[in-house]
Parts: structure tokens; C-alpha cells; sequence
């Protein structure tokens, strides 16, 4: 690739950024996805790895740790959602797709593979930051409280290597589901501003 | 002496009074008129409020019934606004551009960029700037 085309490709998705974010439903699309996919998307992902395979982490209450850990997740994930959303739609406008579902179903879709993807080192962060023994681990313990049930709870041992497959294998559908109650709850914040 | 004059729009009521304005110049000077819809590279409503997407065919068709006795044509094209209102100015000789002046002022313009800014600055010809901020 020459530094020509290069710059070219550069122009051009700062210009496709800029046309996303140029209408206040832009902001408004980054911001339901982002809350959604992190707190909707992360809870049945917590459930997964915290609940169902018993994966080590601070020993506090399963609500507070759902919301600490997907608040985390709603904080380090909105940039790169700030890319993915106009990415998606860059994309299927190039797939010359023309009826309006079709359009919104790839969207979807597309969102939801790339945002998973994108959380394929979640557990690897999760541990490194806020496993059960870190610093942010434990100010959880202490902001929190200690959960005895929780601490007393048997835990799995894994490997990262499988932490991670499954949170790309299981999170791809889960998010591909939440993309598509974001772009509902969109569509219906939109229709209820232009009612109201 | 104007003769062609170029009328980029989004068909928005604050560009339709700078097309308005375009073609009350191309009335005067008997210059033929250009409006040209540019298609911005992504658009957020398509996926997530389709209903309000603009129909730039339709209005561009009813331009000759809209102003008769003008030489008007109408033009739809795809990428950066102000960079493809300036390529097709450049391209095709055109004397005149008309634009309008909103998104000119306010902190959005920071950020985002103003169309009407970028056109003045980069324009290779003559620009009137319509004051289009009744309809803001």
C-alpha cells in the first residue's frame, strides 16, 4: 500500500467518522450501544464466566461485581465502539445492500461479531486488573464488602486460552442479540423525540 | 459575468433557502444552475431512523417545476460535502457557488467542521453566501 493510498484511506474514514457523528442520533446510537452492550451484554457475560464456569475474582456480592464489572467495560469499550458503529455501517454500504431490514440486520450482525471480537482479552484484563488478588481487587473487597457466600463459592480452574475462545465463541451471539435490542431502544427513543 | 453557478444541498429547509437564493442569481445572469445533493460517505439514520432520511431524487425533480424559466439541473453524488461541491466547481467550470450560512457559527462547527467554511476556503471560483438562518 503506498503512503498515497494510505493517507487517502486515512481521509477517508476521519470523513465517514465525522459524517456518523455529525447528527445528534450518531451520539445518542454510541451511547444506548455502548450502555447496552456493556451492561446488558456484560451481565449475561458475567453470569458465564462468574456463575456458570466459577472463574476467580473478588469475593464481593454478584450485583456489585456485575455493575463494577461492566461499568469498567462501558469505560474501556465506548472508544473503540466509537469506531465500530460507522465502521459497520461503512461496511454494508459497500455491500450495496438495499432494502432497509437487510441493511439493519447486517448492521447488527456486524456490530455484534466486531464487539465481540474486540472483548477477546476481557478475561485476560479482567484478571490483570480486577482479579482477586490486585489492587482494584481488593478496593473492590473494601468499597464493597466481602461476600462470605461468594468467597466460599468453588471455583473452576482454566486456562486464559479457553477464557478467552469462549468469550469470543459465547460473546459473539450474546452481543449480536444486545446490538439488536440497542438499535430497537434507538429507533424507539428517536420515534418518541419526534412525537414528543 | 455568471454563468454557471453551482447550489450544494442537503434538502434541508436552511439549503433550500440557498437554493432558493441560487436560483433568484441564475434568474438575473441567465447563467445556467447546478443543484448538486451530496450523499455524506455514512449516515447514522440509515440503520437507526430510516423513515427520515432524505429523497434527494424526488427534490431534485422538482426543481424545473420550482423554478421556471431557469436553466436548472440537478445532481446526485457520493462523499465529503464541501470537498465534492469544490471538485465539481473545479471539474466543470463553474463561476459561482452558492452556499448558505448555516453551520457557520456555534461550538458544533468546532468539532464537527462547517460545510459553508470549508467550501469558502477551498472554493477554486466565486462564492455567495445566502443567509439561511431563518430557517434555523
Amino acid at each position: 500500500m503506498s503512503a498515497t493510498t494510505i493517507t487517502e484511506t486515512r481521509q477517508h474514514a476521519a470523513q465517514g467518522i465525522r459524517a456518523f457523528y455529525s447528527r445528534p442520533i450518531g451520539w445518542l446510537a454510541l451511547l444506548v450501544s455502548s450502555a447496552t452492550l456493556a451492561y446488558g451484554g456484560g451481565g449475561v457475560m458475567f453470569w458465564f464466566h462468574a456463575i456458570y464456569r466459577g472463574e476467580k475474582g473478588p469475593p464481593i456480592n454478584d450485583w456489585y461485581h456485575w455493575a463494577f464489572d461492566s461499568s469498567l467495560g462501558f469505560i474501556a469499550l465506548t472508544p473503540a465502539l466509537f469506531f465500530i458503529l460507522p465502521g459497520a455501517l461503512w461496511a454494508i454500504d459497500r455491500t450495496r445492500l438495499g432494502a432497509s431490514r437487510a441493511k439493519a440486520a447486517a448492521y447488527v450482525a456486524l456490530v455484534g461479531v466486531l464487539f465481540g471480537v474486540v472483548t477477546g482479552p476481557g478475561p485476560i484484563m479482567h484478571d490483570f486488573l480486577v482479579g482477586r488478588d490486585t489492587a482494584l481487587g481488593k478496593l473492590a473487597v473494601d468499597v464493597f464488602g466481602r461476600d462470605p457466600d461468594v468467597a466460599a463459592r468453588v471455583g473452576g480452574e482454566y486456562s486464559t486460552l479457553s477464557d478467552v475462545i469462549l468469550q469470543v465463541a459465547v460473546g459473539v451471539p450474546v452481543y449480536v442479540t444486545v446490538a439488536l435490542v440497542a438499535l430497537v431502544a434507538v429507533r424507539a427513543m428517536v420515534s418518541g423525540l419526534a412525537r414528543a | 459575468m455568471i454563468q454557471k453557478i453551482l447550489v450544494g444541498t442537503d434538502t434541508s429547509a436552511a439549503a433550500d433557502l440557498a437554493v432558493e437564493a441560487a436560483a433568484d442569481l441564475a434568474r438575473a445572469h441567465d447563467a445556467e444552475l447546478l443543484v448538486l445533493y451530496v450523499k455524506p460517505p455514512i449516515d447514522a439514520r440509515e440503520v437507526f431512523d430510516p423513515g427520515k432520511l432524505p429523497d434527494p431524487d424526488g427534490y431534485l425533480d422538482r426543481m424545473p417545476q420550482r423554478f421556471p424559466g431557469v436553466k436548472v439541473g440537478g445532481r446526485v453524488e457520493s462523499g465529503d460535502p464541501a470537498e465534492t461541491i469544490c471538485d465539481v466547481a473545479e471539474a466543470e467550470g463553474f463561476d459561482t457557488i452558492v452556499i448558505g450560512n448555516r453551520g457557520t457559527h456555534g461550538k458544533k462547527r468546532w468539532f464537527l467542521g462547517s460545510v459553508p467554511n470549508a467550501v469558502v476556503q477551498h472554493s477554486p471560483c466565486s462564492v455567495f453566501v445566502a443567509d439561511t438562518r431563518r430557517a434555523q
